[in-house]
């Protein structure tokens, strides 16, 4: 019998003897699968506990597979048969990759489809979850086979939480001291290491002290690695030349700068039409008249510039859109030393900062229905209330959404894509962006325990409290429809301005 | 030509010796019982000959080839019972045969439903549903359907019935001496293994004590028991190596005697008794010259330890 025959071989005989098991454990899939889709955007209380049992059942699954054929028990009924270690490795590896890891990762993909998110956010979240899942399951086969029964499997996984509970606890800060960006490293040693102890131990059927310490070594760094950072996120780029750019103006006067702090105020002029721009306040230099400059690292984030962002066809008007502009607080506390160096006088100071722009465009429309959904572009919404009464309206909105990648425009600040909300009535050719008046959101895992989706709960109104009456009835809510923008990042580019201190 | 070649074989559990210095060969086509008590290190010694535990020094070859690179080849050659062996209990007779069958291309079908046959086994039944006895049958069936150039088995008799393990004995004496196999079996129990076996060897403690044939066995190894003339006089004084486990009651004296001369032992032994009023040599059975050999290495061990401390 040839390799890759006896492969086939041993999986046939898996699949009929641990069938209940892998039976069971995919029913337990597609039913998550169901559930996370028939409540999506609902925060489902205790139901979130399933992609737990999902994680903790693909790992049972896992050990069953791997002790059908154990590869350390002497007296297992394949080590003193004609088999390949290599196909008898490669037959469990295979069964744990189709059924314990792919098929829970087909879940993720139907229920992230669901909210017509991107060929690239998709594989970004499928990525996420698989790499995480993927080391729990080889953290199940490297127990599974030094241990000798499903009991014993279970007491070393108890075994190995417990330890990682004492070290966590003896040493809280330990865990931060490995680079974030070690870790997904760490994620892809640890895996190989994994696979590659589990074929010695298959060709050795060693069950020895140093197959355990090898055993703990591979699942602690598997474990560590479990907890990183989806993947590296590329720095968003500088947006092209020919983008209209703005510009930064200080608006304060130096009257203000008093004290421990510096503090000034600033805004964005010349804001493109059509653009939603967000602004990250870098660096503040404080030029003396005696020629020194004393430097402050910021981290100072904005968002939110930019009037009439809403992507406007021909001939609509837009309500209630503010005109005025948009002021920044710019802040720099003083140490002793800096104080006393400002007595010599300031003669100018430069505010350094980045701007990011945003492209608003609309992602759809729905009518304003108690139960409307939308699936677009990684988001699934969901109308949970509308009610409108004397020109007044309010609007509760469930969102999903697919949390892709947030890509930082600097050090200290970042620029996700964003949503807004706007009424459209088509008759009057008239467009209202709504305000919020209150946001809940939480995490929320589908079928595997992986980040990356995100459940919010909107509350939005017509303006904010205290504005001045909207020019709406309760007939032009009537005849209204809802409008999902979205700002899609395009790029960032530097800004300064400098202000000038008299005499 | 030897299908298993053992030399310098040592194993260690942690701090114990499992296996000390391990040497024996066994001849193509004998039936070679190795015995011992529980804890020798037979069942050690069967791990290391099938390639699942690794020597940590000495020599282990079998059917020509160092035991721990076996190629699939060989191992097709070989069939191992261990003892309690597990069978996949899921599974029915005719699954199993049908899940090994195609790992041996030499695996015979007609052998396989004649052993099922005189076995009695229902090839329909469950291997969980199955007795202890029935299992060790089916186990036995899948091992000599594949027409294997060596047989090793471990404790295969362990908690049987005579009828079954007459069963068991008739069908392997069957098999294999027809077929001119080669099989080694391990066993505690050494009145089985006596009418069975055509090579013996004893392991005790993880050291070999003998390896040799029974034939071998029968010529050196004699049981005396003489009865002396008069009073009760100590006979130890004369006691030389080759008097093994010497007891003596009264004026009756047994022992086994390592009979290594071409002179007849009577004539020997005349010398040694000269006023004995009775005399009987035979030869030694094996579980006689067993204990024989473990109280002698034991007693030399003991006085080690003495001039030592």
């Amino acid at each position: 019998m040839r390799w890759g025959a006896q492969v086939l071989h041993v999986m046939r005989k898996d699949l009929r003897e641990d069938g209940w098991l892998l039976g069971g454990y995919a029913a337990l899939v597609v039913t998550v699968t169901v559930q996370s889709l028939i409540l999506l955007g609902t925060t489902n209380g205790p139901l979130q506990l399933l992609p737990y049992l999902v994680t903790l059942f693909g790992m049972i699954v896992t050990a069953a597979v791997v002790q059908t054929d154990s590869p350390t028990r002497p007296d297992a009924f394949w080590a003193s048969r004609p088999f390949y270690a290599s196909a008898m490795l490669a037959a469990k590896v295979t069964l744990a990759v189709i059924i314990a890891i792919a098929l829970p990762l087909a879940g993720q993909l139907v229920v992230g489809s669901a909210t017509d998110a991107t060929l690239s956010v998709l594989a970004w979240y499928l990525y996420g979850s698989a790499r995480s899942y993927s080391l729990w399951i080889i953290i199940a086969m490297v127990l599974a086979a030094l241990t000798s029964d499903l009991k014993s499997f279970v007491i070393a996984v108890f075994g190995l939480a417990l330890a990682v509970l004492v070290v966590i606890l003896l040493q809280p800060s330990g865990l931060a001291r490995i680079p974030p960006a070690m870790r997904p490293v760490m994620g892809v040693l640890s895996g190989l290491a994994g696979v590659a102890l589990v074929a010695a131990l298959y060709r050795t059927h060693g069950h020895g002290r140093r197959a355990w310490i090898a055993g703990a070594t591979v699942c602690a760094g598997a474990l560590i690695a479990t907890a990183a950072p989806a993947g590296s996120v590329p720095a968003i780029s500088e947006v092209a030349r020919d983008v209209p750019r703005a510009t930064l103006r200080i608006t304060s006067t130096a009257n203000e700068t008093t004290g421990r702090e510096i503090l000034l105020m600033a805004t964005l002029d010349s804001v493109p039409r059509g653009q939603h721009l967000t602004f990250v306040s870098s660096r503040m230099l404080v030029h003396l008249r005696n020629g020194h400059t004393l430097r402050f690292p910021m981290r100072g984030y904005h968002t939110g510039f930019g009037t009439r962002t809403l992507p406007l066809r021909q001939g609509l008007g837009e309500l209630g859109a503010s005109s005025g502009p948009t002021f920044i607080p710019v802040a720099a506390q003083l140490s002793g030393a800096q104080e006393r160096a400002m007595a010599a006088g300031v003669a100018r100071i430069v505010v350094e900062g980045r701007v990011g722009v945003l492209e608003p465009h609309i992602a759809g429309t729905l009518p304003l229905v108690e139960g409307a959904t939308l699936a677009r572009d990684g988001m699934r919404l969901r109308v949970e209330k509308w009610s409108h009464a004397d020109g007044e309206a309010t609007l509760r909105l469930v969102v999903a959404s697919i949390s892709s990648p947030v890509p930082p425009i600097d050090e200290s600040g970042a620029m996700p894509p964003s949503t807004s909300f706007a009424l459209l009535n088509e008759r009057r050719g008239e467009i209202l962006e709504l305000q919020p008046r209150g946001v809940m959101g939480t995490e929320a895992m589908q079928v595997l325990p992986t980040r990356g989706f995100t459940y919010t709960t909107s509350e939005l109104v017509l303006a904010p409290r205290g504005a001045k009456d909207l020019p709406t009835t309760d007939a032009w809510l009537h005849d209204a429809k809802l409008v999902v923008i979205q700002r899609k990042p395009l790029g960032s580019y530097a800004v300064s301005a400098e202000m000038v201190v008299p005499n | 030509m030897a299908v298993i070649e053992v030399s310098h074989l040592s194993y260690r559990y942690g701090r114990v010796d499992a296996l000390r210095d391990v040497a024996f060969s066994v001849p193509e086509g004998a039936l070679f019982a190795l015995l011992g008590p529980n804890g020798s290190g037979k069942t050690t010694l069967l791990q290391i000959l099938t390639g699942l535990r690794r020597a940590r020094a000495g020599r282990v070859r079998v059917l020509g080839t160092d035991s721990v690179s076996l190629t699939i080849h060989q191992r097709q050659r070989i069939s191992y019972i261990a003892e309690g062996q597990r069978l996949p209990g899921w599974m029915r007779l005719e699954q199993l045969e049908a899940y090994l069958r195609p790992l041996y291309p030499t695996w015979d079908e007609a052998l396989a439903s004649s052993l099922r046959d005189r076995f009695g086994l229902d090839r329909a039944r469950k291997i969980r549903a199955m007795s202890r006895g029935e299992q060790m049958k089916a186990a036995l069936l899948c091992a000599l359907a594949s027409r294997p150039k060596l047989l090793l088995m471990d404790e295969p008799f362990t908690g049987m019935d005579a009828m079954v393990k007459d069963d068991l004995v008739r069908g392997l004496l069957d098999c294999a001496g027809s077929e001119g196999w080669s099989v080694l079996l391990c066993s505690h129990d050494i009145g089985e293994l006596e009418l069975l076996a055509d090579w013996v060897a004893f392991l005790d403690r993880g050291e070999m004590r003998l390896s040799a044939s029974l034939d071998d066995v029968r010529a050196r190894f004699k049981r005396v028991e003489v009865t002396l003339e008069g009073p009760a006089v100590d006979v130890s004084p004369r006691a030389g190596d080759e008097w093994l486990a010497v007891q003596q009651a009264g004026n009756r004296v047994s022992f086994v005697l390592d009979h290594r001369d071409d002179v007849p032992p009577e004539i020997t032994l005349r010398g040694s008794f000269p006023r004995a009023t009775r005399l009987d040599v035979r030869d030694a059975t094996l579980r006689e010259l067993f204990v024989a050999l473990a109280t002698r290495h034991r007693s030399e061990r003991s006085a080690e330890m003495e001039v030592t401390t």
